[in-house]
């Protein structure tokens, strides 16, 4: 019978795994794909002898085509397919979390991957043998295009999770793009003598951000007495506080910046536009500790209070790094550092309080957030036409000044660098005061959410 | 542990402005079979699926062998085995793989999970279909393979929501087989079905919903005793005309006709006045009716559904005048036949 074929260690596996495995044997597309790999390599390396820069160029781009956008496209239905089909549901109901189903659908299409690199290697000696390539770089460079493999393979599965085809891609896009962006420079840094620091850079970075992905992912699919919101909470909290440091140790500072931001960003506005449903298996864990269990309950427990609190403890913290580190950093304008700070609080809590202000809602929901992002962007092109018309001078209040009251607008101007610095401290306090404002507002919401987790957390501590 | 399989108290759930479930309290002893019944959208799939902890409420206690299923969901769900009324497949997997893949996912080590799967596979008959690709089944067989995976972590509460919708006759009744060994070893079942004859059968009580309430909780045996009607069927060797119009001449307009069939038809008659059929029977050949068959019915399950959700009342059948009644709406039911026919009177819960 079937059983036998994975009979040896299968009971080391994730179920996950073993289903995953057994159906992608079963079909033809992995095999088809897989053969044709071989093909593309082969041919690049027939081409080496008359023509090296292009067998290179083609050797190369086959193999991170394949590991790095192909194989993680899969993911891209590996969840949906599950909640389409109705078999997500059955899976809640064994003793799989969200997380290791998560985790075995990455694991599936991540062993394919190795299956691929595995396959790649004796292509590395044929190029060392036939063009003299250095194979010691050649193989740290596809370890790390293994890694950027991985880690787009969390990305898609994670994002698979999201019922909306449209919003799964564009995320995975933009996702892509702020990888591409962050880890260009560590591409380039393993091509040369200097591999090692990229490569401890990349490592660090990349296993926390697939942790991070697939958190995320499992607390897009789990059913409501799940809690992910602690692990997710605690693992960006460290990222953010923790990558700078090793960027700082390894000289990729501005790549740690990016990456921590993006996490920031992702962490925080899921946490910000999620209900607040306090129960009492999520609060568990917390009435064991008297003072630090109430606090704790209020910075990582799930719903959108909590999170309001976590997103401000966390930018308050990068606060505090900006200013201990701006001794060591010659290059870093704290000032600079510190509005953008502000301006992105700022981006993420205006639009939320708008939503909370003229909507009758419990917790601020994503559309409105969205909208609320939109227009302002369209206000901010509009501002920036106006004021072309009007050709106002620096240093003078015009049309533009408008949009020191919008976050995302100050932050759209400052990412393309046209905010005057006859402008700059003028639209940095304005720009604090419509945050703090939205700050004020936003805890007198959460007020009562906050309320109800410390209650429901005494009723607990009384009870055990 | 305790006695109580299911508690459930206060149970209400709203999506949005919608309520799904207004206040329910029920609860179902261990080893009890309860047929859980109301029409479409009446809140039974989303009571069920606050009890297999798949939703929450939005209020109340719902509890599993004394388990809250909002604070111990885990626990609940090691006791609790799910089939929901449609159950999605995946392709490119054989009917043994997917039973090992749920049997490994509940947590079964070989060599356990291998006898487990044997057992399930012998109970639900899969065996012979073992290497077949899932995707391949028919209607019974997949509810079958269902069945066999609700039953990997030998749950003691299994939760069935419209187990037999969609099965053949002959499959329908291997399902009942199984329903009813399945209760033999003392398992408890809360199992929804339209099919209420069937429920009739396997069920030791039943519960009805409706409008998002409980309507009636309590033995199949007493519902069908508990009306305020008594049913006659009677057949005429004359024209069943010649019947309704002497229905419709009665003074007292306490007898109603509650269906027709090709030869008479079925009366209704005040419980109060449920003793007098002799004189009933007495005056009709009196009157020139020639009456082949009168008897009391029991009544129906499918009546009773009805009944309950008017408010008590048997709705009659309007009386037409003689020759009016065309043969296309003459019923083809077997006079005194106990089988399962529609209900004579569409169900049309009040709003």
């Amino acid at each position: 019978m079937t059983a036998s074929v994975f009979a040896p260690t299968s009971e080391w596996l994730s179920p996950m795994i073993i289903k995953e495995l057994r159906q992608g044997l079963h079909s033809k597309l992995f095999i088809t794909f897989y053969l044709l790999l071989q093909g593309l390599l082969a041919f690049s390396i027939l081409l080496m002898p008359n023509a090296q820069s292009a067998g290179n160029s083609l050797f190369w781009f086959t193999v991170v085509t394949t590991l790095v956008i192909a194989l993680p496209a899969r993911g891209l239905v590996a969840v949906h397919m599950e909640l389409r089909a109705r078999t997500m549901e059955l899976l809640y109901l064994t003793r799989l979390s969200t997380l290791r189903i998560i985790l075995g659908k990455w694991g599936a299409l991540f062993l394919q991957s190795i299956l691929c690199a595995v396959a790649i290697l004796p292509y590395l000696f044929v190029r060392y043998l036939l063009g003299g390539q250095e194979i010691v770089h050649e193989g740290v460079w596809l370890a790390a295009v293994l890694l950027l493999s991985a880690l787009c393979m969390a990305l898609t599965v994670s994002f698979s999770a999201l019922s909306n085809w449209w919003g799964r891609v564009s995320l995975s896009i933009i996702a892509f793009s702020v990888l591409a962006l962050a880890y260009s420079g560590v591409m380039d840094a393993l091509s040369y003598d200097q591999w090692l620091p990229g490569l401890i850079f990349l490592l660090t970075s990349g296993v926390l951000l697939i942790a991070i992905c697939l958190i995320f992912g499992a607390s897009l699919i789990a059913s409501s007495s799940e809690n992910h919101t602690l692990r997710l909470r605690l693992l960006a909290l460290l990222y953010c506080l923790g990558l700078p440091l090793v960027g700082l140790a390894t000289g990729f500072l501005s790549e740690a910046a990016i990456t921590s931001l993006a996490v920031l960003i992702l962490v925080s506005l899921s946490s910000l536009l999620v209900q607040q449903v306090p129960l009492g298996s999520h609060l568990r864990p917390f009435s064991k500790f008297s003072l630090l269990g109430r606090w704790a309950s209020l910075l990582l427990s799930p719903g959108w209070a909590s999170g309001l609190c976590y997103t401000l403890v966390l930018f308050a913290a990068l606060t505090v790094g900006i200013l201990f580190l701006h001794p060591y950093l010659p290059k870093l304008e704290m000032f600079d550092a510190l509005f953008y700070l502000i301006v992105l609080l700022g981006t993420m809590l205006f639009p939320l309080a708008l939503i909370l202000l003229f909507q009758p809602v419990d917790a601020p929901r994503l559309l409105p957030f969205v909208w609320a992002q939109i227009s302002m962007i369209f206000c901010y092109f509009f501002i920036l036409l106006v004021e072309q018309a009007l050709e106002t001078g620096t240093g003078v209040v015009g049309p533009i000044d408008i949009l020191a009251l919008l976050p995302t607008a100050t932050l759209l101007l400052l990412v393309s660098d046209n905010l005057a610095p006859l402008e700059y401290t003028r639209f940095c306090y304005v720009n604090l005061t419509v945050t703090a404002l939205a700050v004020v507002y936003l805890l007198w919401r959460a007020r009562p959410g906050l309320s109800e987790i410390t209650q429901l957390l005494q009723r607990l501590r009384a009870a055990s | 542990m305790s006695d109580l399989a299911i508690e459930v108290q206060n149970l209400r759930k709203h999506f949005n402005q919608v309520t799904a479930v207004k206040s329910v309290t029920f609860s179902v002893e261990s080893g009890q079979v309860v047929g859980f019944i109301g029409a479409n959208g009446a809140g039974k799939t989303t009571t069920m699926r606050i009890l297999a902890t798949l939703e929450l409420p939005s209020s109340g206690t719902v509890k599993i062998e004394g388990l809250d299923v909002v604070d111990f969901p885990e626990l609940v769900r090691q006791r609790v085995g799910w089939m929901p009324d449609s159950f999605g497949t995946y392709d490119n997997v054989t009917v043994w793989e997917y039973l090992d893949f749920y049997a490994r996912a509940y947590g079964l080590q070989d060599p356990l999970r291998s006898q487990r799967l044997q057992e399930v596979m012998t109970f639900t008959d899969l065996t012979e279909i073992a290497d077949r690709d899932m995707n391949k089944l028919s209607t019974g067989m997949g509810q079958r393979l269902c069945l066999g995976r609700t039953l990997l972590s030998n749950p003691s509460v299994l939760i069935l929501d419209e187990p037999a919708a969609g099965l053949d006759p002959k499959a329908r009744i291997e399902f009942k087989n199984l329903i009813r060994l399945l209760a033999e070893q003392g398992k408890t079942i809360f199992i929804s079905s339209h099919i209420l004859s069937e429920l009739d059968e396997m069920c030791d009580a039943l519960l009805f919903i409706d409008h998002g309430e409980i309507v009636h909780f309590g033995q199949t045996a007493a519902l069908k005793t508990q009306s305020s009607e008594a049913v006659f069927n009677v057949q005429t060797d004359g024209p069943p005309e010649a019947l309704y119009q002497w229905i419709k001449q009665q003074a007292d307009g306490d007898i109603k006709l509650l269906d027709r069939h090709r030869s008479g038809g079925r009366l209704v008659l005040p419980m109060a006045r449920a003793e007098e059929a002799g004189p009933l029977l007495r005056r009709m050949i009196r009157d020139g009716l020639e009456i082949s068959q009168f008897h009391r019915e029991e009544r129906r399950l499918e009546e009773a559904f009805v009944e309950m959700l008017r408010g008590g009342k048997a709705a009659p059948l309007p009386i037409p005048d003689p020759g009016e009644v065309p043969a296309s709406a003459v019923r083809s039911s077997t006079p005194g036949s106990t089988s399962p026919s529609p209900p004579p009177v569409p169900p049309t819960p009040p709003s």
